[in-house]
């Protein structure tokens, strides 16, 4: 057995990092820090599109998850700045020495919105229901190595898997496993999550309305079990729907928007930060912007090719004008945020690792080493126009290469046809601007997808359609591990690999914006905000 | 009249068929594959790939797949958007209410400022009030819309502070007031055309020689104004009025996405670059319907201002 409830003990404090702000949204200067929380008041929270449903089962998105992680819960949770497991609706849990077994001990006490206790059977029901394949969960994956899940007795939960995975206890604190009413649920049928029905949870807030294209809006839940540790404070949150960037920043100016969670446009972050009335703070991310090509056609299936684009690329600019503050790249998707175990073997690794920094010098000539760079020429570079960075991305790679002597042109797509060439066949893009964000604190999040060629398949999400039979061996084998040095071991092994394989330019490592208004307390996100109840401590001085 | 009505609703079937299948037909052939757009950006399984293809009915030929949708559709089941999750005939009904108000200001709007406007520089042709109206329609016609309205939030929201930014507000009086800046934003380009069409129309009736007569009758300016000239002219801008109507519709695409109000306009953009095949056909059939009878009411309308003109 191994003890799941390690204390967090090191920040993630590594070289530009301690610009970030992590705890967003502490009391405007001039506000004394130690004010205690109000019990009251509304908060209006505001996102770009409609969210797909409050059904956890579906909830995968950015925009989904304000509502749904406010409503329903996870059996266990991201803590300590996202790095962490901690207790939630399970109060504790143990794994098995062969990995196979967790057994995690259901918290007596808990009631669902409706006042009906929430009970193991409500538990077994929740995870079944996910991996059912008829539901058709998005989030039903995550649960791909469940075997089984057992209740011995009233309070006790057993998930059997089939094989070692050494990511599933993360997805203990996904949506995959938000606890929601066998009774509620079976009773809704296919309208369960959709605005006519809502949903009902254990969470800090009910479920009150929502109106299609509007807004969705919350109610305190004055019967939420922890409320030890501070909230639910707020009365009422009102999650509004505003698709246009420059209403979104509008909206923060006049005090209409309280709250802005990732959807502060990138090109008006000056913009907000002169506001008065708004706070705006950055958290770290496991989340990345990269350019990649089919490393499996010519002349991208010459590493010297990879490399010299690699050398070509001006990371640094991008980032200084783009993401000024953030960490610094190098040739890994594994970024030092994502450092969560193992740290001082990870940074070792580090130290050694490849930046390929600008140099157009040594780009020429592994170029001409290559013997193949004529072939670039005219190639296309395709990104999304509507990403500003991106689009920095891809013009600042042109003139790169055009100092290189080497003409690329832009291929300027639509969300529709970047979606397509990111997660298609690969045959319709030279080169590819794209990003990843990991879903779990752990460094396999970001290399297993982006480099296992398990994933190059039509719907996979390796856009380079990377390769190599010894990296796969090492990703495959340490997912099978439970001993998480051995893991790093193999992980930092198979990032050295890639590394020189250059399959991908890894340029940023963003942060994530939270716009709030100085009226708002206590907000705080962390790199996986996604997966986060996020209002449950927030309170509004009026 | 009603006979009329009736073989012009029974002659709109064909249109209906035509439309639907057409529709049909081009939101497969755009590029971007629904599937992967639903799941946009994140990890997949390809097994979920192939259940979520079946459940949204993309197996299987083209033509049995229209025939399937055209069954349901009669029985007023458009199924399910696949990026939402609910019924396209539930979105529909919840969608509908916002932009059909924004389009009934906007039209009221325009009639209520447009028409007088007109009336009032071709009474005072060539007048100081003239070349204002002018000027005034000149730049309600070449705003965009998004233009407008982004303009509209900066001066009444962000810098005077009388009106909110965006959302749709609780109760009827806050709706209201949410309801004016995307209103007025909308109607600008609306007011200028009916005002210009008014204008030209009323200069050249006012020249007529009953006007003349009615002068020379010594009739009041007022009722010649009003009720002979104005009652000739209306034609005209009546079916300026309704053509326009059909770009307000675009328009409330724009605006509502500006302005977070969630209407029609917004359902359908999502359903386009979502490729939400469900909600794009049921959408564009709801659009077809309203059309037809929007023209429909103003050929009926016509008779009614004026009755040299019969339908049998």
């Amino acid at each position: 057995m191994m003890s799941v409830l390690s204390p967090w003990q090191r920040r993630l404090g590594v070289g530009a990092m301690a610009v970030f702000a992590v705890a967003a949204g502490l009391p405007a200067a001039g506000l004394a820090q130690s004010e205690t929380p109000q019990m009251g008041g509304s908060l209006v929270a505001v996102i770009e599109g409609e969210p797909t449903s409050v059904d956890p089962a579906f909830d995968y998105d950015f925009v989904s998850g304000l509502a749904t992680s406010s409503i329903t819960e996870p059996l266990i949770k991201f803590c300590e700045g996202d790095t962490q497991l901690c207790p939630n609706l399970a109060s504790a849990w143990t794994v098995s020495e062969d990995g196979l077994t967790y057994t995690l001990t259901i918290r007596d006490g808990v009631k669902f919105h409706d006042g009906s206790d929430m009970t193991v059977e409500d538990v077994v029901f929740s995870l079944d229901r996910i991996r059912d394949p008829e539901l058709g969960s998005y989030v039903g994956w995550m649960l791909d190595s469940v075997a089984d899940v057992t209740a011995p007795d009233d309070s006790t939960v057993v998930i059997t898997l089939s094989q070692p995975d050494a990511l599933f206890e993360y997805a203990l604190a996904s949506t995959a496993a938000h606890v929601v009413s066998k009774a509620v649920v079976e009773a809704a049928g296919a309208d369960y999550g959709t605005p006519s029905v809502g949903s009902i949870g254990t969470g800090p807030f009910k479920f009150v309305e929502w109106t299609s294209g509007v807004q969705q809006k919350l109610a305190r839940n004055d019967d939420y079990w922890n409320k030890e540790d501070g909230g639910p404070y707020l009365d009422e949150i009102t999650i509004k729907i505003l698709p246009e960037p420059t209403t979104r920043v509008a909206g923060l100016d006049t005090g209409e928007i309280d709250y802005l969670v990732n959807n502060v446009p990138s090109d008006q972050y000056a913009t907000v930060e002169g506001f008065d009335n708004v706070n705006l703070t950055f958290a770290p991310s496991f989340y990345g912007e990269w350019i990649t090509f089919n490393t499996q056609e010519a002349p991208f299936d010459n590493v010297k090719v990879r490399q010299a684009l690699n050398y070509a690329t001006d990371k640094a600019g991008l980032r200084a004008l783009y993401w000024p503050g953030t960490p610094d790249t190098k040739a890994t998707l594994v970024y030092p945020s994502m450092w969560t175990f193992e740290q001082d073997a990870w940074q070792a690794a580090w130290d050694v690792l490849p930046a390929y920094d600008q140099d157009l010098e040594k780009a020429r000539q592994l170029l001409d080493e290559s013997g193949v760079a004529d072939q670039l020429n005219g190639m296309t570079i395709s990104y999304y126009e509507s990403t500003p960075s991106m689009k920095g991305i891809a013009e600042s790679f042109i003139d790169s290469m055009s100092q290189l002597g080497i003409t690329i042109e832009a291929n300027k797509t639509t969300y529709q046809e970047n979606i397509a060439q990111q997660f298609g066949n690969h045959d319709d893009y030279d080169i590819f601007v794209g990003s990843w964000g990991s879903d779990f604190p752990d460094p396999s999040g970001n290399l297993r997808p982006n480099f296992g060629s398990e994933n190059i398949a039509a719907g996979g999400s390796n856009a380079s359609a990377y390769s190599n039979p010894d990296v796969d061996a090492l990703l495959v084998e340490q997912n099978a591990l439970v001993d998480k040095a051995e893991r790093a071991k193999l992980l930092i092994e198979a990032q050295a690999l890639i590394a020189e394989d250059s399959p991908l330019i890894s340029v940023s490592n963003p942060g994530w914006p939270l716009a709030v208004n100085d009226r708002v307390h206590g907000a705080e996100i962390g790199p996986l905000w996604y997966w986060a109840s996020l209002f449950k401590d927030v309170w509004v001085s009026e | 009249m009603a006979g009329y009505a009736v073989r012009r609703l029974l002659a709109a079937i064909p249109t209906l068929i035509f439309v639907s299948f057409v529709t049909f037909g081009l939101v497969r052939l755009a590029p971007g594959d629904p599937v992967l757009i639903v799941l946009g950006g994140k990890r997949i399984s390809p097994e979920l790939m192939e259940q979520l293809r079946e459940k949204f009915g993309l197996v299987g030929d083209p033509i049995s797949q229209y025939l399937a949708w055209v069954g349901r559709a009669v029985q007023f089941d458009f199924g399910e958007s696949f990026k939402l999750r609910q019924e396209v005939g539930d979105l529909i009904v919840a969608r509908l209410p916002t932009t059909v108000e924004l389009i009934a200001m906007s039209v009221l709007l325009a009639i209520l400022l447009g028409i007088p406007l007109g009336v009032l520089q071709a009474r005072r042709r060539e007048s100081a009030v003239d070349y204002a109206g002018s000027f005034v329609a000149f730049i309600g016609v070449s705003s965009p819309v998004y233009f407008t309205a982004i303009i509209g939030i900066l001066v009444f929201a962000v810098w005077l502070g009388v009106l909110p930014a965006f959302g749709s507000g609780d109760g009827p009086v806050d709706q209201l007031r949410h309801l004016i800046l995307p209103a007025v934003a909308l109607a600008l380009g609306m007011i200028a055309l009916t005002s210009r069409m008014t204008r030209s129309a009323m200069l050249e009736v006012l020249t007529s020689d009953f006007i003349e007569a009615a002068r020379a009758k010594g009739l009041p300016e007022r009722t010649i104004l009003v009720k002979h000239a104005l009652r000739n002219a209306l034609i005209p801008v009546l079916t300026v009025i309704s053509l326009q109507v059909g770009f307000l519709v675009v328009g409330t695409v724009l605006v509502e996405s500006t302005m977070g109000l969630g209407g029609l306009g917004s359902l359908i953009t999502d359903a386009i670059q979502n490729r939400d095949y469900p909600v794009i056909q049921a959408s564009v059939l709801l659009l077809t319907v309203l059309f037809i009878l929007l023209n429909l009411f103003t050929d009926l309308l016509y008779a009614v201002i004026d009755p040299r003109i019969r339908y049998t």
